[in-house]
């Protein structure tokens, strides 16, 4: 089975889940009882099946995340300043070549720390001095990024196989009702394994006496060997009637939805403690703007400005 | 002692060279950087029906806000670096003006590299 065929294995269940009902109620021999089920069993198999399958065969596909993903990844590739080339927290994309030409900045350290004025001094201080740092944790934000667009595509890639498996499960168990010996049909929830979470340490600025600071964030579990995902939880699809392996299904469909929500809402409150992070340190991700851009020719050299050099 | 003369000239050299190589290029290579982070659109990808925590999920407007706030911080350091390589400009035609042995070294100095 495959989930592209999602539906149509709905409606196969559907088809079997009548046929099963049908024949149970027929052997009841009661027209009365006959007449009263039939309508519920005909709305259970052929609307509350597709129904609940329905909303499932358009969760998102996953490669529809690679393209931000490739993206992010020539990103990352622009801020590489070789202090560590490794992507911090992914291993999907491994290295990125150091990027030359950001060794610029601090090569220009030489050519300004002869002048003695305001903003030419604190230029050197306040921008090239913690250049490198800043890029490095640029670039540590840029990789949260792309984790959480990977740790995003790995729960729908674990979703489709989840609901996907609960479908076969449930053709199973109903063909499968009138053995005798009862049989169950366990369904792993892997969504909730898919991602898991890593703790980052954020250098501090170069020189400074300024405290690390560490933010927690997510990943695909595949990507991130840095911790164990949680155990998935399981449920099993069975029944010896055809409204017990239904409700079975029924409370596994909701199961499915339950695990994706608690799934992304650990990605979601992983990028919000980055986002407090970012905003609770912003000295760390982006230098101030420099005190030179404000001088104009008359005043370039004032004091204040670039002074003379010595 | 304040530089003068062929010293200054020299200096003046150094500040026209980081006002027009050094800043510029890594100025050039944030620009580009802030374009792909403000580039990596997933809206699409994370489009999903609504009981699936709405219509983009609980995930994707954080994830949009550090993106947003991302692009911001390298869109920002592009630009200081090329204003900041415009004072610099400034400063180096300022100073030769003031110091004529120093503007002929430093347009000597200028004629003799390979710095635009």
């Amino acid at each position: 089975m495959s989930f592209e065929q999602l539906m149509q294995h709905a409606a196969d269940i559907g088809n079997k889940a009548f046929k099963e009902g049908l024949e149970e109620l027929m052997a009841l021999k009661s027209p009365s009882y006959l007449a009263q089920e039939q309508p519920k069993l005909l709305n259970r198999c052929y609307a509350e099946v597709p129904g609940l399958f329905q909303p499932f065969s358009q969760i998102p596909d996953p490669a529809s995340y690679d393209p931000a993903i490739e993206t992010l990844k020539r990103a990352l590739a622009k801020l590489s300043t070789g202090q560590d080339t490794r992507d911090p927290i992914s291993t999907n994309g491994g290295s990125y070549y150091a990027n030359p030409v950001l060794d610029k900045i601090s090569g220009s350290e030489a050519y300004i720390e002869s002048w003695t004025g305001k903003a030419a001094m604190e230029f050197k201080t306040n921008f090239i001095d913690p250049f490198p740092s800043v890029a490095r944790n640029q670039f540590i934000l840029i990789s949260a990024l792309k984790a959480a667009l990977e740790a995003e595509q790995a729960m729908w890639a674990a979703a489709r196989k989840d609901i996907d498996q609960i479908a076969e499960n449930t053709l199973k168990a109903l063909d499968c009702m009138d053995d005798c010996t009862s049989k169950e049909w366990a369904v792993t929830f892997t969504a909730a394994a898919a991602i898991t979470g890593i703790l980052l340490t954020i250098p501090t600025l170069g020189g400074s006496a300024a405290l690390a600071i560490s933010i927690s964030t997510v990943g695909a579990a595949a990507w991130v060997a840095a911790a164990l995902p949680p155990s998935p939880p399981e449920l099993t699809i069975s029944g010896d009637e055809t409204n017990a392996v239904l409700d079975s299904m029924h409370t596994a469909v909701n199961k499915a939805s339950e695990v994706i929500s608690e799934t992304e809402q650990r990605i979601a409150k992983a990028l919000n403690n980055v986002l407090d992070a970012v905003h609770g340190n912003r000295d760390y991700f982006v230098a101030p703007r420099p005190a030179l851009v404000g001088a104009v020719r008359q005043t370039i050299m004032n004091p204040e400005y670039m002074g003379y050099s010595d | 002692m304040p530089d003068h003369g062929r010293d200054l000239g020299a200096d003046l050299f150094r500040l026209y060279t980081m006002a027009k190589t050094n800043l510029p290029d890594v100025a050039a290579e944030y620009g580009a950087a802030a374009g792909f982070v403000g580039g990596a659109d997933a809206a699409a990808a994370f489009t999903r029906p609504a009981q699936f925590g709405g219509a983009q999920g609980p995930a994707y407007q954080p994830w949009l806000e550090l993106r947003d706030t991302l692009r911001s911080f390298l869109a920002d350091t592009d630009e200081n670096l090329d204003e900041t390589a415009r004072a610099l400009l400034l400063a180096t035609d300022a100073y030769a003006g003031t110091d004529y042995a120093a503007k002929v070294e430093f347009e000597r100095l200028k004629r003799e590299s390979r710095v635009p």
